[in-house]
């Protein structure tokens, strides 16, 4: 073994700086987003902007910690945009302008979230269909509610109501404390707790953790229920910050979050990545599209670039992973 | 031979009393008897398909057996589940490890058993480094708890599956082909081990195919063999050749290996295959050598010694490498196209992963190289005929030839893969542990099918970690130490000693001796 291990540690060497590009990848991004927005864009670096930034980024980051649950597990969530959206229907419609069903309204939503996570993880454990096959199903059946529920936008959110996306403590909005409380959850939920720590081991090798006694079944079925809360509790932030429910208000979201947390370091594959790195990536997508909006370049440009940003990050990771 | 340092046999432990287990009208274990001692070593062989993994996974609660009982201290013990053999004291360590390897080594230790906090709801990750810590410790490894499993060597994460088992408390150790990948060093770090457990009273039952070890670490050996006990003695009542003999019932011992041609091959003329100031970040320099047609030649050194990364090299499956390969006069590119364009051939170290597509038929694998074409369509007969006749050479049953792979007892698999590469009639054939994990009789055929590949004036070149192999099959011996060559022997000549001398650094090496 002596023999061998300058060897193998010059080659630990590189494959180890290798990782930590990798790993850092989305960091670098992200400094270097905020350092090119603080040289040449003005309108970037004042509170008012950045308060902006992170009031929209809330929503997205909170489904992306769900999204990270289930992808760490070699699954996917493909159904939580349109879960997003159901909640904000719904929140809106029923309360439509009276601050007494608020609590009733935040319940639903939360229940509607537990109650799709669970169907979908059940769907998927007691089937053993592609989690994608599955979630794209969930997708079109809650789409379906949706417009059997209402075709065109309905109801309005009392003002009180609204203050969860609008109002803020001190400077910091409630939007990003809500995001960032939920974030630290999942975070401390994957490191301490045996649940969190099975979720890795069953996304590194399912069969072994089987064999390990690890009820694996039940880890899968709990990652689509985080999943499923996440999207209910990002669908309340965004019915605040709509103020109304407009059907297709979730759409795009379930791209979105799967893109964050590829972006943020989570293999695909499963087993490898967390919570922190998907906050970065959120945060480095948000900035982008700021600062896009700021130097007055169309949105159509802006999913364009969007695109771009995702098929490199995607290249990128595997052509590392190849090298590895 | 192992110390004894007590009077008499130690009491029974475990008994397996009258073992029967059929899969569908096959046989696979006809009633078998074993007794495990506390503080002993015995060892399980056999060939493949003998019956030893079927026993094993008896032990382990994974089957149940049709009839017969398992005796934990004289009480007879039910397994209706891997839980229960578990609970029962029984750990086995499986050959194909159970580690997870993006966890560290102390979550994969304690996986599902991990201590907690708050009523369980919480890890409680200081007690669970510190238990790690103080368990390898106990073990003799020097492995840090906190290090991730995937950068572990082979030889580290086998320790590390041993302390798991050991971690569970078990009185009984079953270890299935521990050393299969490990070099002569790691191997004596894992009889260290095996050695302390031992001393500790636990009962251990070793499963290998390595005979060499069975004799320096076992204390008594059962031999197996199509499912019924051939018979069980203490390990200094026999020898090696016995062994052999009880376990493929023929004398096989003195001509496991196919003799070389009275004459060693002449270096006239030039080399069949050059390789030349090969080089790469792969973690080999400067590899210079020529094969001569008709001329096996064994590539031996320690795991990362650069063995397997000169063979890739050479078949252009490095795109970082640099250096010339010639076959005759002909320039081999870097591509491992070329290569076969140019008559090179490699037999992959991991049939399962890289050699065979296993649920494909044996036909479609055997005809995977040359894919037999007729203006651009894929000519059916003409494979067929192809693989019917390379699957003669490698003495393949024919009626194999419409079945999936992964049917294949590992020796016929190995054959297959071989046989691919037949059938493209290669001038240069590189093997990367040619025999890892099969048989002493298919390792035989798999011997005697290179060597009559040679006499017919194919250059082969193998890599292998079996020391008896490198010595018993090749004609020259190349030896690798950090990625260089260090010397070359003639094997009619070179010993074990000489070669694990060059393989290894001084110090290393009294080690590994």
């Amino acid at each position: 073994m002596i023999a061998s291990a300058s060897v193998r540690a010059r080659s630990d060497a590189l494959a180890g700086a290798a990782e930590a590009v990798k790993r850092r990848g989305v960091w670098v991004a992200l400094a270097a987003s905020i350092a090119f927005g603080v040289v040449w864009v003005p309108a970037f670096a004042t509170l008012d902007n950045a308060t902006a930034v992170a009031r929209l980024a809330a929503a997205l980051g909170i489904v992306a910690v769900g999204q990270t649950f289930v992808i760490l597990t070699a699954g996917i969530d493909l159904s939580v945009g349109m879960l997003m959206g159901l909640v904000v229907v719904l929140a809106n419609g029923i309360m439509d302008g009276n601050p007494a069903l608020i609590p009733a309204v935040v319940a639903l939503g939360i229940v509607v979230g537990l109650g799709v996570g669970a169907a979908n993880g059940l769907l998927i454990v007691a089937t053993r269909v592609q989690p994608v096959i599955v979630t794209l199903g969930m997708l079109s059946i809650l789409q379906g509610a949706i417009f059997v529920y209402t075709d065109r936008t309905v109801g309005a959110a009392p003002p009180e109501f609204r203050e969860l996306a609008y109002g803020s403590l001190g400077p910091i909005p409630n939007a990003f404390l809500l995001m960032a409380a939920v974030a630290v959850v999942g975070a401390l939920v994957l490191a301490w707790t045996p649940f969190g720590r099975y979720i890795y081991a069953l996304g590194g090798d399912e069969s072994n953790a089987r064999r390990a006694g690890i009820p694996v079944a039940r880890i899968k079925v709990g990652a689509y229920v985080v999943s499923g809360l996440a999207a209910g509790i990002a669908g309340i932030l965004l019915a605040a910050r709509l103020g109304s429910g407009f059907p297709l208000a979730g759409q795009g979201f379930e791209l979105n979050a799967v893109v964050a947390v590829v972006l943020g370091g989570t293999a695909l594959s499963g087993g490898r990545g967390g919570v922190a790195g998907t906050i970065a990536a959120v945060f480095l997508l948000a900035i982008i599209g700021n600062l896009l909006n700021l130097l007055g370049i169309s949105p159509f440009v802006q999913q364009l670039v969007n695109g771009l940003v995702i098929v490199l990050a995607v290249a990128l990771s595997t052509a590392g992973r190849r090298r590895a | 031979m192992p110390a004894r340092g007590h009077d008499g046999p130690e009491p029974v432990v475990l008994e397996l009393r009258g073992i029967r287990k059929a899969f569908g009208v096959v046989q696979a274990l006809g009633g078998v008897d074993l007794a495990l001692r506390g503080g002993e070593v015995h060892a399980l062989v056999g060939e493949n398909g003998a019956g030893k993994s079927t026993l094993i996974q008896i032990m382990s609660g994974v089957y149940r057996p049709d009839a017969g009982e398992i005796a934990i201290g004289g009480i007879p013990a039910r397994f209706s589940g891997p839980l229960d053999a578990e609970t029962a004291g029984i750990s086995v360590v499986y050959q194909e490890l159970s580690l997870i390897p993006e966890l560290d080594v102390a979550q994969n230790v304690y996986l599902h058993r991990e201590p907690r906090r708050l009523g369980g709801s919480i890890l409680d990750r200081g007690a669970l480094y510190r238990r790690c810590g103080e368990l390898l410790g106990e073990v003799g490894v020097d492995i840090d708890p906190r290090a991730r499993v995937r950068d572990l060597s082979v030889a580290q994460r086998q320790l590390v599956e041993i302390a798991k088992a050991l971690s569970r408390d078990a009185d009984f150790v079953v270890l299935d082909e521990p050393t299969a990948s490990l070099t002569s060093v790691e191997q004596q770090l894992l009889f260290t081990v095996i050695r302390r457990l031992r001393a500790g009273g636990k009962a251990i039952l070793y499963v290998s195919h390595r005979l060499e070890e069975i004799f320096e670490i076992a204390d008594t050996v059962t031999v197996l063999k199509d499912g019924v006990l051939i018979q069980t003695m203490p390990i200094g009542d026999t020898d090696r050749r016995e062994l052999i003999r009880l376990m493929v019932g023929r004398e096989l011992a003195d001509n496991l290996f196919p003799s070389r041609r009275p004459e060693h091959p002449a270096h006239a003329g030039p080399p069949l295959l050059s390789v030349e100031a090969v080089a790469s970040t792969a973690g080999i320099d400067a590899i210079s050598f020529g094969v001569w047609p008709g001329e096996i030649v064994g590539l031996a050194g320690l795991v990362g010694s650069g063995r397997t990364s000169v063979l890739r090299a050479v078949f252009g499956l490095d795109p970082d490498a640099t250096g010339a390969v010639s076959v005759r006069d002909r320039t081999v590119g870097k591509s491992p196209t070329d290569a076969v364009r140019a008559g090179v051939g490699f037999v992959t170290e991991d049939r399962k992963l890289e050699g065979l597509a296993l649920d494909l038929t044996n036909l479609t694998n055997l005809s995977a190289t040359t894919l037999p074409g007729r203006f651009g369509f894929y000519a059916d007969g003409q494979a067929r005929r192809l693989a019917t006749e390379v699957a003669s050479q490698v003495e393949l049953d024919a009626g194999a030839l419409t079945r999936p792979a992964r049917m294949l007892s590992g020796g016929n698999q190995q054959k297959v893969v071989v046989g691919k590469w037949l059938a493209v009639k290669p001038q240069v054939l590189l093997c990367d542990e040619p025999t890892r994990g099969i048989d002493v009789g298919a390792k035989a055929e798999i011997y005697r099918i290179l060597r009559s590949l040679a006499d017919g004036g194919v250059a082969i070149v193998f890599a292998s970690s079996e020391l008896p192999e490198v010595l018993g099959l090749a004609d020259r011996i190349l030896v690798m130490r950090e990625g260089r060559i260090v010397v070359e022997l003639d094997a009619t000549t070179a010993t074990e000693e000489s070669v694990m001398q060059a393989a290894a650094i001084e110090g290393d090496a009294q080690e590994g001796l």
